[in-house]
């Protein structure tokens, strides 16, 4: 019996035949192994996907899934929203904070499973018990803002929170994310694409209920104290001033930067993107999610000029790096109002700046000429042209119809000469950290659960500061240590985003705390041990998933450009990595999980992870 | 003399930390239909906290029927009390922040009676944008609804740093 931080039921919607159903949570997945997030969604997926359906198809499953603490005092919790993803055909797992998740728990849910497909443009409406699938013939073709606001003007209540789609998704643009809270997303691997497929313009929720917590005085008080706690530490004091906006300077410095489609990993103008610029002319306001002390948000108005008028929360980190490095540009203004433009006609910022960045590539080599992009002269720093193209993605028009299906589609249609410089891992486009100069940013983007992507592990600071979390002593260009290292984090990532929380709070709040605010508030007896335990059994129930749809070692590769070009400038420069250091840093990565040669969990990891009942019975 | 928590809408970040603690620390339970204070967001990305303003004239105390709210004089607050509210909710309409709500199971009325001197959300707030003020004059000109202080603040918010700094 679940006695508190979970709503206790999850609510399933099948659009094929408009039927909607409510189950109990416990008797849908066992949270004692699994948790919640990203435990439910991978086996929500696991048992309920055949091998190999196509992810637009009705086949696929769209899962949002909270966990125990989110839209709990925990600070910084948010939701998950996977699927099997269109750019890799893996399971993808994507993150979003601001209220959704606590609206969704306070309405009475943990997970909201949605399966089949609509014949014509619908929304789904959770208002507590009552559910409906609603006709959104007039909310098709608006951008996210617009749909956001429509539905709240006809809930008449702008305390109703929205996850919804752009043309985009609706497009099936394969990058396309899902908005939520204006200027939230869950960005990556297309999860967007797949709401679109299923004809879903949005979900949109009214919780009025309570999320019930075991014992309130012991949750309040170690709550309370994780939050004290954040507030003093100097890495959460940075956050709470800069946003992750300050990351670009120490990328920028340590030759991490992708600059010009990560030829280059530092960009010359680099500060004119910093957050001492975007705080001294574009914010006007801190934002933050669901009970984050930390408030990483930051709300911008560009006041002159061609771009006058944007209001956006953001520069992101990864937004200045992929579409302002990466494309060349420097102009933050420009940068911002394509961070405007991605989250209104619903894109993944990452993924289009990479799409813009190869784009000018080919361009510039000659690959495409000005027939192809329509007369827009695609020179890297060309801003007004790549916003032109952003447009162009999003309607899927002309040359923009080939790149929204992503880098690696589109470089395999393109020409056989491009495959070198589309940057991705098993489709995903990469994120932004050069890993020519970071060996075990390497081995974190080949082995991560749903292609590119530096969410999962991010050794970067450990080889910077030249230990690992064991005390050894390691050199930055090295592999030693790095399969320990990747591993690690893996496992503690995955652990945390059950529960669902905020990856930038993790090292501040720390272990122990997550697992006494868990114990306080579900009535859970989780020891330290048990809580990482789980992140490595769910991580490794993903794998299975992932090797189910025909996922192989060969599979866990890099671009060319990581071995073939070195970098050419700064810190770092003439690094590049050998085939033979990754291969090693991948077998020895392999052994470490308990996993076979080929990448397969072996059967006594699989029962020592006590992941063989689950897996049969599902 | 009315308390009142009273807030720097420049500071909120929305995080609505204050309304979780609240309903925790009032009803053992999260929700925002629970909670004391509310924070309601406008596009294109403004907060407004909204909790009651102990107006020193208060209309919710002139209007209600039953006596039933009062004012604490030592903890400054207009307070409910429940064994003569009988949830007619004229005090709802009252009510200029519209800060006073119907709760959900027991037929009475609930506000802000400032954790009886001790308001958890000011404790919490992370962004420092709560504070419990003692105030000499009629804190009611402090209530007003979340639209239009809104309305207000976007203006503010629109302003050059320099002018908005002094605005």
């Amino acid at each position: 019996m679940l006695k508190g931080g979970y709503a206790g039921k999850i609510l399933r919607i099948d659009l094929s035949n408009e039927e909607i159903d409510v189950v109990e949570t416990e008797s849908y997945f066992d949270v004692n192994l699994l948790i919640g997030g990203k435990g439910l969604a991978a086996y929500a997926l696991w048992k309920e996907l055949r091998r190999d359906v196509d992810p637009f198809s009705e086949d696929n499953l769209l899962v949002f899934a909270t966990g125990p603490l989110t839209g709990t005092l925990c600070p910084g919790t948010r939701i998950c929203i996977a699927a099997k993803s269109p750019l890799t055909g893996l399971f993808c797992d994507s993150y979003v904070g601001g209220h959704l998740g606590a609206e969704i728990k306070m309405a009475g849910y943990d997970a909201v499973i949605i399966s089949g497909k609509s014949e014509r443009p619908v929304y789904i409406w959770i208002y507590d018990e009552n559910v409906e699938i609603c006709d959104a013939k007039h909310l098709w073709g608006l951008n996210t803002f617009k749909t956001e606001d429509v539905i709240r003007e006809e809930k008449g209540d702008e305390s109703v929170r929205v996850a919804c789609i752009g043309p985009a998704g609706e497009r099936l643009v394969r990058f396309a994310h899902v908005n939520v809270d204006r200027y939230r997303q869950a960005g990556r691997g297309g999860v967007g694409a797949v709401m679109g497929s299923k004809n879903l313009k949005a979900l949109a929720v009214k919780g009025t209920g309570a999320i019930p917590i075991y014992n309130v005085e012991e949750f309040m008080e170690k709550a309370k104290e994780a939050h004290r706690t954040i507030l003093k530490n100097e890495t959460s004091k940075a956050r709470k001033r800069w946003g992750t906006a300050r990351t670009i300077i120490f990328t920028a410095d340590q030759d991490l930067l992708p600059t010009r489609n990560f030829r280059e990993a530092t960009f010359e103008n680099a500060e004119n993107l910093s957050a001492e610029v975007l705080e001294k002319r574009f914010w006007i306001k801190h934002k933050a999610c669901h009970s984050c002390p930390i408030n990483c948000g930051k709300l911008g108005i560009v006041r002159s000029g061609k771009y006058a008028g944007t209001i956006v929360e953001g520069i992101e980190y990864e937004t200045l790096a992929l579409i302002g490095a990466n494309c060349g540009i420097e102009n933050y203004e420009a940068v911002a109002y394509a961070n405007l433009l991605c989250d209104m006609i619903g894109l993944d910022t990452i993924s289009t700046g990479n799409v813009v960045a190869f784009a000018m590539e080919c361009y510039e080599k000659g690959i495409i000429t000005e027939k192809e992009t329509g007369g827009l002269k695609l020179n890297f720093g060309n801003e007004e042209a790549a916003i032109k193209l952003i447009e162009k993605i999003a309607k899927r028009e002309g040359l923009g119809d080939l790149l929204a299906e992503g880098v690696k589609r589109a470089s395999e249609k393109l020409n056989v000469r491009c495959k070198k410089f589309a940057m991705h891992v098993k489709g995903l486009e990469l994120p932004g950290y050069d890993m020519r100069a970071s060996p075990g940013m390497a081995l974190a983007y080949i082995t991560a659960d749903r292609g590119g992507c530096h969410t999962r592990a991010w050794p970067i600071s450990y080889e910077i500061s030249g230990k690992a979390p064991d005390g050894t002593i390691i050199e930055r260009y090295s592999t030693e240590k790095r399969a320990y290292i990747v591993k690690k984090q893996q496992d503690q990532n995955a652990a945390c985003d059950t529960l669902v929380a905020c990856w930038f709070l993790k090292a501040a709040v720390g272990n122990e705390r997550y697992v006494s605010m868990l114990n306080a508030a579900a009535g859970t007896e989780f020891t330290v041990e048990e809580f990482l335990a789980v992140g490595e059994r769910v991580w490794n129930l993903v794998r299975l998933f992932n090797v189910r749809e025909g996922l192989k070692r060969e599979h866990e590769i890099l671009p060319d450009r990581a071995f073939k070009d070195p970098i050419p400038s700064g810190i770092a420069k003439g690094q590049k990595l050998k085939k033979s250091q990754v291969e090693y840093m991948l077998g020895e990565y392999y052994a470490i999980r308990g996993w076979d040669e080929r990448g397969v969990p072996k059967k006594e990891k699989i029962r020592q992870l006590r992941l063989d009942s689950l897996v049969s019975k599902a | 003399m009315p308390r009142a928590v009273v807030v720097d809408y420049r500071l909120c970040t929305g995080c609505r930390i204050c309304e979780i603690i609240c309903s925790l620390a009032n009803e053992g339970k999260i929700s925002t239909m629970l909670s004391r204070i509310k924070v309601c967001s406008f596009p294109p990305g403004i907060d407004v906290p909204i909790v009651c303003a102990q107006c020193g004239r208060a209309p919710c105390i002139e209007v209600c029927p039953q006596n039933a709210l009062e004012r604490n004089e030592k903890i400054g607050a207009v307070t409910v009390n429940v064994d003569k509210c009988v949830g007619c909710g004229l005090c709802i309409e009252a009510c200029p922040a519209k800060a006073i709500s119907m709760h959900p199971e027991k037929n009475v009325v609930f506000k802000c009676e400032l954790c009886g001197g001790n308001p958890q959300c000011v404790e919490i707030c992370p962004a420092n944008a709560l504070s419990l003020v003692k105030v000499s004059f009629d804190t009611r000109i402090f209530a007003k609804e979340a639209k239009e202080i809104a309305r207000e603040l976007c203006e503010a918010f629109m302003l050059p740093k320099e002018e908005r700094d002094h605005a």
